[in-house]
């Protein structure tokens, strides 16, 4: 089973942060704890929380801008290796709201949407592309939006002062 | 070859002897084995030292009693139980116990070493991750050995 295409990080970056697990493996495989085939589901699920809060921006998916991705990479690394320890053992077989554990699973799409807030423009800058603006929203009816008109970029013509979408990126 | 360090390594040499430790579970003083990820069973062995004294036996020997103290570790592992898990490390206690035992002399061809003995093990201690589960328990196996030490004087 490999990872979804449409998927961030790889298995083996996952075990190079969580080699304490392999017991004598070299990757995760059907018998270790957790086994391979439950990495590979940890880092798909972290890479559709990412995937779900890009497209909530507005951002074409997956990313494949090769120095946004590595940012992408990373996020989905670090929550996957999360994913993997907490298939250690707790303080008990109940978990209380409260508990780091708890609010890792249930914080995973907020930690996703923050994320991709606190970055979107440093992506969008360097060539991740929009599938919906946020200006989008903004168009008057009957108006074509300013990116989508044959000649925005046109200086023979007149062109406005002010424009919409001009804080997007 | 005479001293601590010298006698640490024949020791490391023994304890990476065992079936179940190798070059690549069992270090002096390396606990990021335990990172490693490295041992089928879970099991790692790290060495340090433990007190020393020593005692002159004639006008210009020395005899110096060593400790060098086994940390043996074992990985809690959710595949396993409670039980299975806590016998697992009683199993690589007593495996070390029993190598380093079959050795007088901590394997030492050159006739400095007078004795070596295991001499104690210390209470299991369990280590939590931060959740709160148990991740590993470690038990400590102490080696006394001796040896006949004949300095250099330079006065």
């Amino acid at each position: 089973m490999a990872i979804r295409s449409d998927s961030y990080s790889s298995t083996a970056e996952v075990v190079a942060v969580s080699r304490h697990l392999l017991r004598g493996q070299t990757t995760f495989n059907s018998t270790t704890a957790p086994t391979g085939t439950e990495v590979i589901k940890f880092i798909d699920r972290a890479s559709g929380a990412l995937n779900v809060a890009l497209r909530v921006r507005g951002l074409t998916t997956p990313v494949t801008n090769t120095t946004s991705k590595l940012d992408l990479d990373n996020w989905v690394t670090g929550k996957a290796a999360e994913f993997v320890e907490l298939t250690l053992r707790g303080a008990g077989s109940r978990e209380k709201e409260g508990t780091s554990r708890f609010r890792f699973l249930s914080g995973l799409a907020k930690d996703a949407k923050a994320f991709v807030e606190m970055n979107s423009l440093g992506w969008i800058r360097l060539g991740v592309t929009e599938a919906n603006r946020m200006s989008d929203g903004l168009a008057f009816t009957g108006a074509t939006v300013q990116k989508d008109r044959a000649d925005p970029d046109d200086t023979t013509l007149e062109q406005p002062m002010f424009k919409r979408g001009k804080f997007d990126a | 070859m005479a001293g601590y360090k010298a006698g640490e390594a024949r020791i490391l040499v023994l304890v990476q002897a065992l079936t179940n430790f190798s070059a690549d579970t069992a270090t002096i003083g390396d606990w990021m084995v335990l990172k490693s990820g490295k041992s089928t069973k879970g099991a790692y062995a790290v060495l340090k030292p433990g007190s020393f004294a020593d005692e002159p036996m004639t006008m210009t020997t020395y005899r110096f009693d060593w400790e060098t103290i086994i940390e043996v570790w074992h990985q809690w592992y959710n595949q396993l139980s409670d039980a299975e898990n806590l016998q697992a490390l009683e199993d690589r206690v007593q495996e070390i116990i029993d190598g380093l035992q079959k050795y007088r002399k901590t394997g030492d061809t050159g006739d400095t070493v007078l004795h070596s003995e295991v001499s104690k093990g210390d209470l299991a201690n369990e280590i939590f991750n931060k959740e709160g589960g148990l991740e590993w328990i470690m038990q400590e196996v102490t080696l006394e050995w001796s040896e006949e030490i004949a300095p250099a004087f330079a006065e």
